[in-house]
């Protein structure tokens, strides 16, 4: 049970997980649309209080460019580090599927309570802390899991290359954000 | 009453270096050979990976095959037979150099 949570990759990969992810990501983006939540960065999610209203289809591009600028860069360098051969299919479905969990965020952004300061902490802000945390973890736990199956990659080299190639990924996808959307 | 189920050892349960084999029996007549053998490669696998190549190559070499046969993911078989090619080419490596 807990390498389906947090491992499916040992079991779909390749083109399935990438409908499945394809398909979650649609999911994911109209529930986004009506809490309001930006997936603005590879692996960001802010829900914005404000009563602007972005168009539809910015909230289905979001999550594509996050999930663009991560399979390019974990491709990149499983394709360097790897002594196996990498498949551009597993990289790009196993990453797709490992956004389910923000499917659950935005979800969970309905109830996001609005705060001002830290002064008037509520059980309903600690409540969706806490749950946003978890998905956080989640969804860096599955990156890291497609990233380890995808490229055959392990040990310490593993976590160093996740955490380089993870910074380089926000930083893309905040570049291409920025130029296209923003 | 449970039957034990031996592995073959490889590494010497003292040192970790290769064993070799010294002596082979007949069970039908009782004749033994004596000498100094090296263990085939794909004998110093374990019981696992050993099943994994016989199955790999009962496949003929699809890991298509094998993924569906074993209800894994493509790169999940493909990492496995990756780690057995590393253990073997080791393997090779440590004969070379005990030569």
């Amino acid at each position: 049970m807990t390498t389906w949570i947090f491992n499916p990759f040992t079991y779909i990969a390749g083109f399935k997980s990438l409908v499945i992810g394809w398909m979650i990501i649609l999911i994911t983006a109209c529930i986004a649309y009506y809490s309001h939540t930006h997936f603005d960065g590879a692996i960001d999610a802010h829900v914005f209080a404000g009563n602007e209203m972005y168009p539809a289809w910015h909230y289905v591009a979001e999550p594509f460019i996050d999930w663009s600028s991560l399979v390019l860069v974990f491709f990149i360098t499983g394709r360097i580090f790897s002594v196996s051969t990498v498949r551009f299919i597993d990289i790009a479905g196993t990453f797709a599927l490992a956004r389910g969990p923000f499917v659950l965020l935005a979800l969970v952004d309905f109830l996001a309570p609005q705060t001002k300061d830290l002064f008037h902490i509520s059980p309903q802000l600690l409540f969706f802390v806490f749950i946003s945390l978890g998905g956080a973890i989640w969804v860096i736990a599955l990156i890291y899991n497609a990233f380890k199956v995808s490229a055959n990659i392990k040990g310490q080299r593993s976590v160093w290359l996740f955490i380089i190639s993870l910074i380089l990924a926000e930083v893309v996808s905040k570049i291409i954000l920025h130029y296209t959307l923003h | 009453m449970k039957q034990l189920k031996k592995s073959l050892p490889h590494v010497c349960p003292s040192c970790q270096s290769p064993l070799k084999v010294t002596s082979l029996s007949c069970d039908a007549c009782a004749t033994v050979v004596s000498g100094s053998f090296e263990l085939p490669l794909l004998a110093r696998l374990s019981g696992e990976e050993l099943q994994f190549v016989l199955d790999f190559v009962k496949s003929s070499g699809s890991l298509k095959v094998m993924a569906q046969q074993l209800g894994l993911s493509y790169p999940t078989v493909r990492n496995l037979l990756d780690d057995i090619i590393q253990k073997i080419e080791a393997n090779e490596r440590i004969l070379k150099a005990d030569q």
